[in-house]
């Protein structure tokens, strides 16, 4: 092959390696800084990229509501009206208002929370709350009573002391349809949390996000690279031995 | 006084040292401690961050005091899982340490009295950092760095209650 056939061949797969380069060498470096970036932190909710993913709950979100607050689980996450909660729970009892806060029912615990979803305390046997819970429910304006699977109790939202009661009769909160509005808003933060952009870059950078695909794409490039390295060292070679024989 | 954060349920996979009820009958004895709550203001939580790298999640924690001791449960993660720790305050000074609960899978050699005695007489000094050095252990490095954040949260608690932040 003649130095002008070099030319155009390492011309040729130059420009289409260099494409890829630059998109991993970008891709690369951002994710060498992905911490500074925050990228962990930056959530992506675009249908099409979630859905590629196969992004979604497991399972229907159970819900309950109090004065128009909705309490919500989606698999493990909890939502209050439309804030994630810090924490996980597998299961969820109840929702009630007492004493102008809101107590929510876990299996293991009680949760204080503000109308804006701060969490004011986390009530568990430890600092004295029955073993077993089973149901919440409200005894009066004050009072709000859990059942357990040793009786029922009866305490305020001050924590002044559970008091054992026999047989209440109150209403127990129960689970309700989420309103189609409220369960939209929540799903979208179930799914913006579920996918980062570090995620989804690392995706790309590896090409995991070719499936199949990327082995031959990847090999494709690879052969590209190593036509390129050597249709230029080809051409270092017969220059030099032509210039070597001009002199 | 003792505070309690939100435990997390014990798993099969949990050693549990102490309970925490019989970590308050020990630390008070026959004498009642009182129980009372501490509300976690903007400044307290800003110094609360500052020592655990993020913000408590609670905005009260239940208490207990008596005859000027104070005594704490609290829990921070030390690799993937809370390691539960019992703290008592005289002095504005660490009495005793104990770790209740240990759920993680290595490090639990911070339980050893050689370990939690090192925190005996520690203050809060500047920076919030404890006044003495506490050595580490090797391979257990995440939950002596959970432990050391745990007891300079004692000691700032303690700081918070003396000077009038309960309630």
């Amino acid at each position: 092959m003649n130095l002008e056939k070099f030319q155009v061949l390492h011309r040729l797969t130059g420009l289409t390696v260099i494409l890829f380069l630059l998109f991993f060498a970008t891709t690369g470096m951002l994710l060498n800084h992905s911490d500074q970036l925050h990228m962990d932190k930056r959530s992506l909710d675009y249908n099409w990229l979630l859905r590629l993913y196969s992004i979604g709950p497991s399972q229907s979100p159970l819900a309950y509501t109090v004065d128009d607050a909705w309490l919500a689980r989606i698999d493990d996450r909890l939502y209050f009206n439309e804030r994630e909660l810090p924490l996980r729970s597998e299961s969820l009892l109840g929702l009630v208002r007492s004493g102008g806060v809101y107590i929510a029912a876990l299996p293991d615990s009680l949760l204080l929370m503000t109308g804006e979803g701060e969490i004011i305390e986390k009530v568990t046997p430890v600092n004295g709350l029955p073993e077993g819970l089973q149901k919440l429910g409200k005894l009066d304006e004050e009072l709000f009573i859990i059942a357990t699977t040793n009786g029922f109790y009866a305490n305020n939202a001050e924590l002044d002391g559970w008091r054992e009661i026999s047989a209440p009769v109150t209403s127990w909160s129960m689970p309700e349809q989420l309103p189609a509005a409220k369960l939209r808003a929540i799903l979208s933060l179930y799914r913006g949390a579920g996918l980062t952009l570090e995620r989804v870059l690392l995706d790309l950078h590896s090409g995991r996000l070719l499936g199949r695909w990327k082995i031959i794409i990847v090999d494709v490039v690879a052969l590209l690279l190593i036509i390129s390295a050597l249709s230029g060292v080809s051409m270092w070679y017969k220059k030099k031995k032509y210039f070597a024989g001009l002199r | 006084m003792l505070l309690l954060i939100g435990l997390t349920p014990i798993c099969l996979a949990t050693t549990v040292y102490q309970t925490p009820e019989d970590f308050i009958s020990d630390v008070f004895g026959s004498e009642p401690a009182t129980s009372a709550k501490l509300w976690i203001d903007k400044a307290l939580q800003a110094e609360i961050s500052s020592i655990l790298g993020h913000e408590l999640g609670v905005l009260r924690l239940q208490y207990w005091a008596n005859s000027g001791r104070t005594a704490w449960i609290l829990e921070e993660i030390g690799k993937e899982l809370p390691i539960t720790g019992g703290f008592v305050v005289k002095d504005r000074k660490i009495e005793q340490v104990r770790v209740l609960i240990f759920r993680e899978t290595r490090g639990d050699e911070i339980h050893y009295p050689f370990f939690t005695d090192q925190f005996r007489g520690a203050g809060l000094g500047e920076n919030l950092n404890l006044s003495r050095h506490i050595d580490g252990i090797s391979g257990a490095t995440l939950s002596v760095n959970a432990m050391v954040k745990l007891a300079k949260l004692a000691l700032l608690f303690d700081r918070h209650v003396q000077s009038g932040g309960s309630q």
